[in-house]
């Protein structure tokens, strides 16, 4: 047991060092337009997905039970679905910037989880209420969600980064297509193109594909925890503070999504709108166990 | 509809001036009113959230003015989610849901259901970047190519085709929407149907389900159906623990008894609930009712209430004749020995006497006093809830709406244009992809890359 627990800080150091070093690649790449430091940077954060799976396998093995439980358990959850979402995004995407932001998301997220008290942190024997197979997939299926938006809301940062910095003096913003040109045919030369207004288009278009993965997941991991209120609590729906930010989170995204199919909002009104989505997530996330005492007590932060 | 009419998503009723019934739809039908009622459910839902929700009495606990506090009372801010207002809200947006559904939702659906229109160089130039020339060939060679790659190709009038791909994604918002409101169904059934009650249990004891349903449910709704003749009976509880003071699991026999035979018998523990005749029986908490005693070789169960009344805070306590004087049986916690002391009257402190550990007794006015142990209670929540197949039939919907959103409609123009083909193509997400999707196959088709006019 203690050697697992040795082996499980051994991967989470490395998970730290490989998504910091990712972080100063991306960053080198922007500088110095150097494409091998993305390709390196890349191949980081695939070494921290592979350490973020590694200790929670590991502590499934020694703690015994999915370790989807306290706050520590679940920020290392998060974390791992962020990396694999990430690289799921890169292979059939294929973003030029996006690890930029991404990289040190995760390197705060990984520091918040290394600084919390042991009583967070350590494994502990669950309580009757969680001994359900519910557990695995409501649990996951919520992080999987934050990760999507965690995503999203990167991706919304750079579109609104580059639009303060460089479309709204061009007078683009992405919304009329990507600027009028034929399909280019080489090497896909019309993702990571030049043009300000393509890059917009483009982390609009990223910023919009990561909340419609982020908002069934969200569907899914609100609909599975009624139904395991149900199996346990004997009510699907009670109003409890955790459950009420999930549904206002899940409301924030449909009026983004109903904003941009039906009124075509894009460009900076729909990236702000994800913005808020993601102040929401947090609030869901880490803010209830502030602001309020209910049935969803575990993952308290007190 | 001409067949080089705009896409669907330009289409939207446009009500003649003046009359009620279009105006009244146009209203309730917009899409500007659902987003802000959305942010407005939001919004209040955040009040309940914040305000702690109860009786007027759980304002006491916030630091807040008198204003303040009737204020908040006023809007019912400590019962938000029941409140008429946001009865109201809620109301409004499922009002603004349904027509929205009827007017804009499956008119488009129809559109999007359809091949898409006819290839024209109109429809061809507003593709502004998804456009690329085609050497000669045969169209039978490009139907092919989109046909492999999973689209479904029609030929058009001018020698060309026209393909899509992601149709049914179009079903999308209609069955979200439709889950919504089966939800909605369902959560007004419940509201209607609904028992909930806690049911505390004594091992042996047992109590019949129409006492529990008249006496003890709170919630009920007013069209609570009636159930049978049968009684739920307790015959053991127990718990298991991680260690001294963790309880790791805790559980109960129960039976079913209809007409004095046993019908039924199931073990269950916190999620693991039983079901018998519609009506869930959950273990949902656990206590100490009392002690098992024997006073002079005669075996009582004593059932004890907290020990404010002596003075002893907190813990359970019992008064208790034992020969000719009065006595206090007060046990601390479950864990403790069980302490007899002396009432001497009210208002005067009790008199500890003994402390018995449990399986031990003592002698008191000549009578032996021997203390078996605690008894436990299980404390069970039961309910029935006929909306629930109806909500549950609504979360199906809306996972598979929702699911099904994530997927896009690709449409693909191919138009002679100067001895070759024109392609274009649009897509509603994905462009990077579509792109992409596109690129491979115009080179598969013999398309050149030095060729291309770029620009625009």
């Amino acid at each position: 047991m203690n050697n697992l627990t040795a082996l499980e800080q051994t991967f989470i150091q490395i998970l730290f060092w490989s998504v910091l070093a990712s972080s100063a690649l991306f960053l080198v790449e922007l500088a110095g337009r150097q494409a091998w430091a993305r390709v390196v940077g890349v191949v980081g954060m695939g070494v921290g997905l592979v350490c973020a799976s590694a200790s929670m396998v590991i502590r499934y093995i020694y703690a015994g039970y999915p370790p989807l439980s306290n706050l520590f358990e679940s920020l290392m959850f998060l974390i791992f679905g962020m990396l694999l979402l990430y690289q799921i995004v890169q292979l059939t995407l294929k973003p030029r910037i996006f690890g930029l932001v991404v990289a040190p998301l995760v390197t705060l997220l990984i520091g918040f989880a290394s600084i919390l008290p042991a009583r967070l942190k350590n494994a502990h024997p669950l309580m009757p209420a969680l001994q359900s197979y519910w557990l695995k997939i409501h649990v996951s299926l919520m992080l999987l969600s934050y990760s999507a938006f965690m995503l999203a809301f990167a991706a919304a940062i750079i579109y609104l980064a580059l639009y303060y910095t460089k479309g709204r003096r061009e007078g683009q913003d992405g919304q009329g297509g990507t600027g009028g040109g034929m399909l280019a045919l080489e090497g896909g030369a019309t993702l990571g193109g030049t043009k300000i207004a393509t890059q917009l288009a483009f982390c609009d278009d990223m910023t919009y594909r990561l909340i419609l993965v982020g908002f069934p997941i969200l569907a899914f991991g609100i609909i599975t925890g009624g139904v395991w209120a149900n199996h346990a609590w004997g009510t699907y729906w009670s109003w409890d503070p955790k459950e009420t930010w999930a549904l206002i989170t899940w409301l924030v995204y449909a009026g983004y999504l109903h904003a941009r199919l039906v009124r075509d909002w894009r460009g900076p009104k729909a990236a702000w709108m994800a913005m808020m989505g993601f102040v929401s997530v947090l609030v869901t996330y880490l803010g209830v166990n502030y602001l309020a005492q209910g049935l969803h007590t575990y993952g308290s932060l007190l | 509809m001409s067949t080089n009419a705009p896409a669907a998503e330009e289409t939207r009723p446009a009500p003649a001036a003046g009359s009620f019934w279009p105006s009244f739809i146009r209203f309730w039908s917009s899409v500007k009113l659902g987003i802000a009622l959305i942010l407005a459910i939001a919004l209040a839902s955040v009040i309940g959230t914040v305000v702690p929700q109860g009786d007027a009495s759980v304002l006491d606990s916030l630091k807040v003015s008198e204003t303040t506090k009737h204020l908040l009372l006023a809007i019912g801010a400590n019962n938000v989610y029941y409140s008429g207002w946001f009865m109201t809200l809620l109301a409004l947006f499922f009002l603004n849901l349904w027509v929205a559904t009827q007017v804009m939702v499956i008119p488009r659906l129809k559109v999007g259901l359809r091949k898409p229109p006819e290839v024209t160089v109109a429809i061809q130039e507003k593709h502004h970047d998804n456009k690329v020339y085609l050497p000669a060939q045969p169209i039978e060679a490009i139907a092919r190519a989109f046909k492999k790659a999973g689209y479904r190709v029609y030929p058009a009038r001018n020698g060309g085709i026209v393909a899509h791909k992601g149709r049914w994604s179009r079903f999308a918002p209609l069955a979200t929407h439709i889950g919504l409101f089966t939800i909605l169904i369902g959560g007004i059934l419940s509201g209607l149907t609904v028992f909930k009650a806690q049911v505390p249990l004594f091992p042996g004891e047992s109590i019949p389900v129409r006492q529990i349903v008249d006496q003890l449910a709170q919630p009920r709704g007013i069209l609570t159906p009636r159930h049978g003749d049968w009684s739920v009976r307790l015959d053991r509880f127990w718990m298991d623990y991680y260690d001294e003071k963790t309880v790791k699991q805790f559980y109960s026999d129960l039976s079913i008894v209809d007409h004095g035979r046993v019908v039924a018998h199931k073990r269950i523990w916190v999620n693991e609930p039983f079901i018998y005749d519609g009506v869930w029986f959950y273990q949902a908490f656990w206590g100490v009712g009392g002690v098992n005693l024997a006073i002079g070789g005669q075996p009582r169960r004593i059932e004890m209430q907290n020990g404010e009344p002596f003075g002893l805070n907190g813990s359970l306590s019992k008064l208790v004749s034992v020969g000719k004087g009065q006595y206090i049986l007060y046990l601390p916690s479950e864990r403790q020995p069980l302490m007899v002391m002396r009432f001497n009257g009210g208002g005067m402190r009790p008199e500890p006497v003994a402390a018995i550990a449990p399986g031990g007794s003592t002698t008191v006015e000549g009578q032996t006093i021997a203390y078996q142990g605690p008894v436990f209670y299980s404390g069970l929540q039961s309910k029935a809830d006929p909306g629930i197949p109806v909500v549950y039939t609504g979360f199906f919907i809306v996972m598979l709406g929702t699911a099904l959103a994530f997927f896009g409609l690709r449409q693909v123009w191919v138009g002679p244009r100067e001895g070759g083909y024109l392609l274009s193509g649009k897509a509603n997400r994905g462009h990077a992809v579509f792109q992409r999707e596109l690129a491979r196959l115009a080179i598969q088709l013999g398309a050149n890359p030095h060729e291309q006019p770029h620009g625009a």
